[in-house]
C-alpha cells in the first residue's frame, strides 16, 4: 500500500543567476512499512528531499502525498497538525527543547495534539529507548547518544504514518549510531512503521529495503536491496 | 614565513588579541550588537533628555515670562548719571540700558479721535530688545532725531508714513474738575481728583473730550523737538487700552544725550540676583523707583526662597538617580541577554590561555567601543526629543500658565550647557561601567568547558513532570510554565525590566505627588484659602480703596454689564472670633506639638501653652445661598440646616493644616519648614451648639466680644469643597450663607453688611472675549498697587514668582514622569524582544513537531502571564518599602503631608504592565521575522 508519492518535486533557491536548483523533477513513492535509505553526496539535495517529505520546507514545483493527502496544499495551521499526527522527524542535531525533560520532550507531538496523556505507552517508549533512569532530566545534561534516543522517542510517540531520519548518526559515534539505527530498525519490523533515512554510511544505507541515490538534485539510481541474512540490527 | 603574514600577526598583536575577537565577534552578531548599541543610545538620550530638558524647560517659561514682561531683570527710575554709575559698578550688574519719558505731544496725523497724542519714549540700543519691541514695517531709531510709531496709528486710519517728519512740543496733559466739591474717580488708573485741582494725567490715562465733569489742558513744558519717523510697530506691552496718546519711541544716546532725570533698566548675572536687587533698591533711594522683573528672576534659576531651590535641587537629583538605576537595569539587562554566545567565545579565549582579567576586558572593550558612538548619536536623538517633546508639550504649558495670548513666542529653544554636556557623558560613563561591571564578573569566573558547552546558566538539577499543570493547562501551560521555571536566569532579566518599570512607575508617581504636595503648600506660604469656583474673575477691595467705596461703586455695575452671566459676593475673615480650645480634636493636638517640637519646645512649656491658650480664633467664609445649598446638599446636613433656628446654621471644615510657617513660637525665628495635615480638626458633632465669640472693634480699636453661638450643621471636607474653596489654614473654619452672615453683621454691627468680612465680586461671564472681559483680563495683569484688585480664576499668574516656579516644577514633574515611563517602556520592550529572538529556535523546534500558531500565541500570552505575575508579587514587595520610606523620610523632613497610600497607582502601574507585556510579547512574536523553519532551527540566538 502506498503510503508516500512524490511527483515532480523541485526546489529552487535563490533567483536569476545566483539561483541554485537543489532538486529537479523528484518523484518517487513508498510503500507503508518500507525502510528506504536515501543517499547521496553532500550538496545534492537529500536533506531539502526529506524536509520537504516532513512538510517543514515548501517544494517550489511539485506534489507530495501521505496517505493521499497533499502536504503542501494544506495551510499553515492544517499542515502543523498534519505534522504532529502523520510524521515523525528525526534530526541530525536533536532538536530537542531545552527546558523539557526527556518525558516531556518525547510527549511534546502528543500534548500538542490535546490528547489525555498515554502513561503506559510513555514508560513503555522510555524503556524501550533505554532512558528510564534519565527521564527528570534536561537535554543538556543527557549525551548525545541518549539525546537522539529522545528525538527517536518524541517522533515515534503519535505512531506516525512516517519516520524520517535526517543522518540520525552523523553527530554519534560508532557505538551510539549503531544503536540509534538498531532501534530505528526495530520499530520498522516490529510496528511496521514506514522509515525514510538519510545516511552518507553505506552500510547504514544497505540495512534498508531500497536505496535512493541523489546527485544534482535527481534521482540517479533507486533499487530495492537484496538482504543477505540478518542485518546489523539484528 | 612571507613578509605579508609577519606584517599580519604584528597588526594583530598590536591590537590587543582579545578585543580582536571581540570585535569580529560584534560584526558577526550585527543584531545583537545593535540591540545592545540601541540600549547604551537610550540612556545617553535618556541623560540629555534630563540635563536638556531641565534647562529648556526652565529656559522656556524664562522665555514666556521675558515675551511677557521683557527681557531687563530691574528698572530704576528717575536716575541720575551719578546713581547711573553706582548701578554700572554694581559686581552682579551684567548689562544696563537706559531710557526716559520725553512727555506727550500732539499728533495732527491721528484719525483716531480718542487718541489725539504721542507718548513719547526714548529707548538706548538694548532696551528696544529688552522691552520686546517688535518691528512690523522700517527699522529701529539709530539715532536721537529718528522714531517709530505703533502701528496702530495706521490701522486707525492715520496718514503718517515711514520718512515723514513729526513735530515735537511736549507738555504735561492737567485734568480738572468743573466742579469745586466732590471726587471722581477713575479707578482703573489709579487717578482721583477732588475738588477743582488740577493734576497731571497718569501715562495711559484715555482722552475724553469735552464733558461735563472735568477738562483737559496742556502745560507746555518748553522742550521742543522734530522726528523722522523710520518705522512701525506692534503696540507695546506697557501701552494700556484706552490710551489717549499712541507710544512712539526715538532714540536715546547715553553719550551724549543722556537727561538729568532717566531710567535705567539693568540685566543680572541671576544667580547673585537677590543681593544685587538689595543694593539698587538703596540707589534708588525708595521702593518705589524700583522695579523688578520677578517672573524673569524666578524662572531664571534664581529664587529668593532657599526652601524653593533645595526643593528643585533635590528633585532633579531624585530623578537622575531613578533615572540612572533605570539605566544601568537596561543596559545590563542587553550584556545579560548575550550571555551565552559570549561565553562561547570568551570560553574558546579561555581554553587557550585568556586569564580572568582579559575575559572581563572584553566585557567592558564591547561597551566602552559601542559607548563612544552611542555617545553622539543618542545626544542628538535626546535634543531631537527634547525639542520634539517641548513642542508637543508647550501648547498645554502655555494654556496651564495662561499665556496662550503671548504670540510672538512661538519656538521653543534648545538651552545646552557645558555643564549640562559633561554630567551627560560622565554620568553615561559611570553607567556604563556599572552596568558592565557584573556580566564582566560573571564570566571571569567562569571555566572554559561550562562556557563552550553552554551549560553556564544552568544548575545540575532534575525537573519531574507536572501532570497537574499539563491536565489544567495543557502543553501550552506546560512550555511556559517550564520556559519561566527553567530559564530563571533568562527570565530574569525580564522580570527586572517589569519590575523597574513598575517600582519606577510607582515610586515616581508617589513621589511627584508628594513633592508636588509639598511645593503646593510650600508655596502657598500663608495662602490660606484661594476661591477656585466656576468663576472666570474676582474682584476686590485695592491698595488705594482703604473704604471700600471704589469697589462698592464698581460692584453695583456688574450685573448690569450684558456679557456677565452671575456675579455674587463672597466674603471671609481669618479672625472672625474665638472657640474654646476644647473643640480641637486630639489630632489636632499631637500635629500642633509636632509643629512646636520644631522650635524645640519643652513639655513643660507646651503644658503651660496649653493653659494659657484656652481660646483659639476661627475664620468664616460667607458664601451666596445657590453655593451654600450646594454645600449642605453635599454635607449630608438638609436635616440640621435650619435658619430660623435660634442659633444660626454653620457649616465646618473638616480638615486643617499646620505649618511652621504659620505656628510660631520663642523668639519667632523660623523652624525648618515642616507641615502637617490634620483629617479632622474638631470633636464638635452635627446638631451640636458651639458658642462662638464674635470680634467686634470699636472706633478706637478696642476690642469687644459678642457671644453668639451657633449651630454646627455638618462638616464639609475637601472633596466636597473642590469646586468653591481650597483651604491651607491652622484655624477652623466656618462656612455660612448670606442669612447667617447678615444676622451675624447685625449682631456685631447693628445694620448693613459683616464689617468682619472682607467682600469679593465673583464675576462668571458668558463671553470671556466680549469688552467686559477684555477689560477684566487687562486689569487682571497689572501687578502694581492700585484702587481695585481684578483676580483672573483657574490661571497662573505669570507675575507671581512662586505661582511660575510652581507652574515649572508641576511641568518638570510631568516631563519625568513621561520620560522615565517611556524610557522604563523601551527596557522593556528591550527584554520582550531580545526573548523573543532569543527563543527563535525553540519556536522552530515547536512548529516542526507541530505547533500551531494559536498554540504558540496561547504559550506566549501564559508565559507572559507567568512572568507578570512572578513581577508585580517582586514589584509590590520592593515598592512598598521605598514608599514608605520615602513616606517616612518626608514625615520626618516636612511633616505630614496629605498623600495617602498610592493604590491607585499600584494598579494602574499594574494595568499598564500587563499591557505592555501582554502587547510587547505577541506584537515582537509578529514583528521576529518568520524565516522557513529550517532556517530558524539552524538560527543562532541573538
Amino acid at each position: 500500500m502506498e503510503i508516500l508519492r512524490c511527483e515532480h518535486v523541485s526546489k529552487v533557491y535563490g533567483e536569476g543567476n545566483t539561483c541554485i536548483k537543489a532538486l529537479d523533477d523528484v518523484s518517487f513513492s513508498v510503500e507503508k512499512g518500507e525502510f528506504v535509505s536515501i543517499v547521496g553526496p553532500s550538496g545534492s539535495g537529500k536533506s531539502t528531499l526529506l524536509h520537504i517529505l516532513g512538510g517543514v520546507d515548501k517544494p517550489t514545483s511539485g506534489k507530495v502525498f501521505v496517505e493521499d493527502t497533499d502536504m503542501h496544499g494544506l495551510d499553515e495551521d492544517k499542515l502543523a497538525i498534519f505534522r504532529r499526527r502523520q510524521i515523525g522527524l528525526v534530526y541530525q542535531f536533536y532538536n530537542l527543547l531545552p527546558v523539557l525533560n526527556v518525558d516531556e520532550n518525547i510527549l511534546l507531538p502528543h500534548l500538542l495534539d490535546g490528547r489525555a496523556m498515554d502513561k503506559e505507552r510513555l514508560d513503555r517508549i522510555v524503556e524501550y529507548l533505554g532512558l528510564t533512569d534519565r527521564r527528570n532530566n534536561l537535554p543538556n545534561e543527557l549525551s548525545g547518544g541518549q539525546q537522539q534516543r529522545v528525538s527517536i522517542g518524541r517522533a515515534l510517540f503519535n505512531h506516525p504514518a512516517i519516520l524520517l531520519a535526517d543522518e540520525p548518526t552523523g553527530n554519534l559515534d560508532r557505538k551510539n549510531g549503531e544503536e540509534i539505527i538498531r532501534l530505528l530498525r526495530e520499530s520498522n519490523r516490529k510496528q511496521k512503521q514506514t522509515l525514510i533515512l538519510i545516511t552518507h554510511d553505506e552500510s547504514i544505507a544497505l540495512q534498508a529495503d531500497r536505496m535512493i541515490c541523489i546527485e544534482d538534485g535527481k534521482i540517479t539510481k533507486d533499487e530495492r536491496i537484496r538482504v543477505l541474512g540478518g542485518g546489523l540490527g539484528e | 614565513m612571507s613578509e605579508s603574514v609577519c606584517w599580519g600577526v604584528a597588526s594583530v598583536s598590536k591590537r590587543n588579541i582579545v578585543h580582536h575577537v571581540t570585535r569580529q565577534y560584534m560584526k558577526k552578531n550585527k543584531r545583537r550588537t545593535f540591540t545592545t548599541f540601541l540600549g547604551i543610545v537610550f540612556m545617553v538620550m535618556l541623560m540629555t533628555c534630563v540635563f536638556v530638558g531641565k534647562d529648556t524647560g526652565v529656559a522656556y517659561l524664562g522665555d514666556i515670562a521675558a515675551a511677557n514682561d521683557g527681557k531687563w531683570h530691574a528698572i530704576v527710575y528717575q536716575a541720575d548719571k551719578g546713581a547711573y554709575e553706582e548701578i554700572k559698578d554694581i559686581r552682579q550688574v551684567k548689562e544696563t540700558s537706559v531710557s526716559a519719558d520725553y512727555g506727550c505731544t500732539d499728533f495732527t496725523q491721528s484719525a483716531n479721535p480718542d487718541r489725539p497724542y504721542l507718548q513719547v519714549k526714548a529707548y538706548g540700543t538694548k532696551n528696544f530688545d529688552w522691552m520686546n519691541i517688535e518691528l512690523t514695517e522700517g527699522r529701529l531709531p539709530e539715532k536721537p532725531g529718528e522714531i517709530i510709531l505703533n502701528k496702530d496709528v495706521l490701522t486707525d486710519g492715520g496718514k503718517v508714513a515711514i520718512g515723514d517728519t513729526i513735530s515735537a512740543s511736549y507738555f504735561k496733559r492737567m485734568i480738572q474738575r468743573y466742579d469745586t466739591e466732590g471726587t471722581t474717580l477713575f479707578p482703573f488708573d489709579r487717578f482721583t481728583l477732588e475738588g477743582n485741582e488740577a493734576k497731571e494725567a497718569p501715562q495711559g490715562f484715555p482722552y475724553y473730550g469735552e464733558n461735563d465733569t472735568f477738562f483737559e489742558t496742556k502745560v507746555a513744558t518748553g522742550e521742543t523737538a522734530t522726528y523722522t519717523v523710520v518705522g512701525f510697530m506692534e503696540c507695546p506691552d506697557f501701552e494700556k487700552s484706552g490710551a489717549g496718546a499712541y507710544t512712539a519711541l526715538t532714540f536715546l544716546d547715553e553719550k551724549t544725550a543722556l537727561p538729568e532725570c532717566f531710567n535705567v533698566s539693568v540685566v543680572l548675572n541671576v544667580r547673585h540676583a537677590g543681593s544685587a536687587l538689595d543694593r539698587l533698591e538703596d540707589i534708588a533711594g525708595d521702593w518705589t523707583k524700583l522695579e523688578s522683573n520677578n517672573s524673569v528672576l524666578a524662572l531664571s534659576g534664581n529664587s529668593s526662597d532657599n526652601t524653593i531651590n533645595i526643593a528643585v535641587t533635590a528633585l532633579s537629583v531624585f530623578f537622575i538617580v531613578l533615572i540612572m538605576a533605570a539605566s544601568v537595569v537596561l543596559v545590563y539587562n542587553v550584556f545579560n541577554m548575550s550571555f551565552d554566545e559570549r561565553s562561547k567565545y570568551l570560553g574558546m579565549l579561555s581554553s587557550i590561555g585568556a586569564t580572568g582579567k582579559q575575559k572581563r576586558s572584553s566585557v567592558y572593550y564591547e561597551a566602552y567601543s559601542l559607548l563612544l558612538p552611542a555617545l553622539p548619536t543618542g545626544f542628538f536623538v535626546g535634543l531631537f526629543v527634547v525639542k520634539a517633546g517641548m513642542m508637543a508639550l508647550k501648547p498645554h504649558i502655555d494654556q496651564m500658565l495662561s499665556m496662550e495670548y503671548i504670540a510672538r513666542l512661538s519656538t521653543v529653544r534648545l538651552d545646552v550647557s557645558v555643564g549640562g554636556v559633561i554630567a551627560t557623558i560622565l554620568l553615561c560613563v559611570i553607567t556604563v561601567a556599572i552596568s558592565a561591571f557584573l556580566p564582566a564578573r560573571k564570566i571571569s569566573k567562569v571555566g572554559p568547558i561550562e562556557c563552550i558547552r553552554g551549560n553556564v546558566e544552568q544548575k545540575r538539577k532534575t525537573y519531574r513532570m507536572n501532570r497537574f499543570a499539563i491536565k489544567r493547562f495543557g502543553a501550552e501551560g506546560m512550555l511556559a510554565g517550564n520556559f519561566v521555571k527553567r530559564e530563571k536566569k533568562k527570565t530574569r532579566g525580564f522580570i527586572g525590566a517589569i519590575t523597574v518599570f513598575m517600582v519606577i512607575l510607582i515610586v515616581v508617581s508617589f513621589g511627584t505627588e508628594t513633592i508636588t504636595e509639598m511645593v503646593d503648600s510650600l508655596l502657598e506660604g500663608n495662602n490660606t484659602m484661594a476661591y477656585c469656583a466656576d468663576f472666570d474673575y474676582e474682584v476686590a477691595s485695592g491698595y488705594y480703596d482703604e473704604d471700600g467705596a471704589i469697589y462698592e461703586t464698581f460692584w453695583s455695575g456688574v450685573a448690569e454689564q450684558p456679557d456677565v452671566e452671575r456675579a455674587v459676593e463672597w466674603g471671609y475673615s481669618m479672625g472672625v472670633g474665638t472657640m474654646s480650645t476644647e473643640v480641637y480634636s486630639q489630632e489636632y493636638w499631637t500635629a500642633y506639638r509636632t509643629i512646636l517640637d520644631e522650635y524645640g519646645i519643652t513639655d513643660a512649656e507646651y503644658e503651660e501653652l496649653r493653659r494659657e491658650s484656652d481660646q483659639t480664633v476661627v475664620s468664616m467664609l460667607a458664601v451666596d445661598e445657590e453655593t451654600m445649598a450646594k454645600l449642605v446638599k453635599r454635607a449630608n446636613a438638609e436635616d440640621t440646616y435650619d435658619l430660623n433656628a435660634e442659633c444660626p446654621p454653620v457649616l465646618l471644615v473638616k480638615e486643617g493644616e499646620l505649618t511652621t510657617y504659620r505656628i510660631r513660637h520663642g523668639d519667632g525665628v523660623r523652624a525648618n519648614y515642616k507641615i502637617c495635615e490634620v483629617q479632622n480638626m474638631t470633636n464638635l458633632q452635627k446638631g451640636e451648639v458651639e458658642n462662638l465669640t464674635l470680634f467686634r472693634w470699636d472706633e478706637e480699636g478696642e476690642y469687644t466680644g459678642i457671644e453668639y453661638p451657633v449651630t454646627v450643621a455638618g462638616f464639609v471636607d475637601e472633596e466636597m469643597l473642590k469646586d468653591v474653596v481650597e483651604f491651607h489654614s491652622e484655624n477652623l473654619w466656618l462656612i455660612v450663607g448670606p442669612e447667617t452672615a447678615e444676622k451675624m453683621g447685625v449682631a456685631v454691627e447693628g445694620e448693613g453688611r459683616n464689617p468682619m468680612l472682607h467682600w469679593s465680586g465673583m464675576i462668571k461671564l458668558r463671553r470671556p472675549d466680549g469688552e467686559f472681559g477684555t477689560y477684566l483680563l487687562e486689569q487682571s495683569r497689572r501687578t502694581e498697587p492700585r484702587e481695585l484688585y481684578v483676580f483672573r480664576n483657574e490661571s497662573v499668574s505669570i507675575g507671581d514668582m512662586k505661582s511660575a516656579i510652581n507652574a515649572a516644577i508641576r511641568i518638570l514633574l510631568i516631563c519625568f514622569v513621561v520620560l522615565t515611563s517611556v524610557i522604563c517602556m523601551l527596557n522593556l520592550y528591550n527584554s520582550v524582544r531580545g526573548r523573543i529572538s532569543g527563543k527563535r529556535k525553540e519556536f522552530a523546534i515547536l512548529r516542526s513537531v507541530g505547533m500551531t500558531e494559536r498554540q504558540m500565541y496561547k504559550m506566549l500570552c501564559m508565559e507572559a502571564g507567568g512572568i507578570l505575575f512572578r513581577s508585580v508579587g517582586i514589584a509590590v514587595l520592593v515598592s512598598t518599602p521605598l514608599i514608605l520610606f520615602v513616606d517616612r523620610m518626608i514625615l520626618s523632613l516636612w511633616g505630614k503631608v496629605g498623600v495617602g497610600f498610592p493604590w491607585g497607582v499600584y494598579a494602574l502601574a499594574i494595568v499598564l504592565a500587563a499591557a505592555a507585556v501582554f502587547g510587547m510579547t505577541l506584537f515582537s512574536y509578529r514583528m521576529e521575522k518568520k524565516e522557513n523553519i529550517l532556517v530558524d532551527i539552524r538560527s543562532e540566538s541573538v
